[in-house]
């Protein structure tokens, strides 16, 4: 697997997770009476979450990636679509530091 | 039945994440202490983390959730500090998995690893756990 491609899939699945819950699951819940939908998926998007930052602390400990990196895929990842700008920045990134 | 069922597979999960991570840091101490950086052996720990130890702790966590959300611990102050002390043992894995990478090909890292440091906080966190879990003060 390539260095960066764990990140990558993880900032993939954490923004995918995050608009299934912002796009879906809360409408759903507020404008048509389905709780269930952000209880169902709220925890995946947050277990989603965990992991994008576990990698990040991973990509930074092994010098894949830099601190001010590791800032920016944070704060996307409480963007939405945010996710999918950094993984697009992250493939074209080119060779590790 | 079911509760107790997934409780077995969250404690051994626990044990084989944790028990990895004491490996992963056995490891690392002797590479970076004795100047051996034998490539076979830290590439034999980087599998292991890789397919044993991070998916345990993947299945710790979802393990605990399912069994935090269907058995109505949150949230229970015992539950809330035992998830923060998880947090930052699950933080600890992913500095000293990145060390996994690192080592074998950087033998000049601006940053040394400190493998030794690292395992007495996983042990220190995960006595804490276990005072909190058994005790639930």
């Amino acid at each position: 697997m390539g260095s960066l491609r764990l990140l990558r899939l993880s900032a993939l699945a954490e923004a995918a997770t995050l608009l299934v819950l912002l796009c879906l699951a809360v409408p759903l819940k507020y404008l048509a009476d389905v709780p269930a939908a952000t209880r169902v998926v709220g925890p995946v998007h947050g277990m989603a979450f965990l992991a994008f930052v576990w990698v990040i602390i991973q990509s930074l400990s092994a010098g894949e990636i830099s601190a001010r990196d590791a800032v920016r895929l944070l704060v996307g990842a409480f963007i939405p679509f945010g996710g999918v700008v950094n993984e697009r920045w992250l493939a074209t990134r080119g060779a590790p530091k | 039945m079911i509760y107790l069922g997934v409780k077995a597979l969250h404690v051994a999960s626990v044990i084989v994440w944790i028990g990895g991570m004491i490996a992963a840091q056995i490891v690392l101490a002797h590479a970076t202490n004795s100047g051996n950086r034998s490539p076979q052996l830290l590439n034999a720990a980087l599998r292991w983390d890789r397919r044993i130890t991070v998916p345990a702790m993947a299945a710790t966590w979802g393990l605990g959730f399912w069994m935090a959300l269907n058995a109505g611990w949150f949230p229970s102050g015992w539950l809330i500090a035992k998830l923060i002390l998880v947090t930052v043992v699950s933080g600890l894995h992913g500095i000293v998995s990145g060390w996994l990478k690192r080592v074998p090909r950087d033998d000049e890292a601006p940053i040394r690893p400190r493998p030794r440091l690292t395992l007495v906080a996983t042990l220190v966190a995960v006595l804490l756990i276990v005072v909190l879990v058994v005790v639930k003060p």
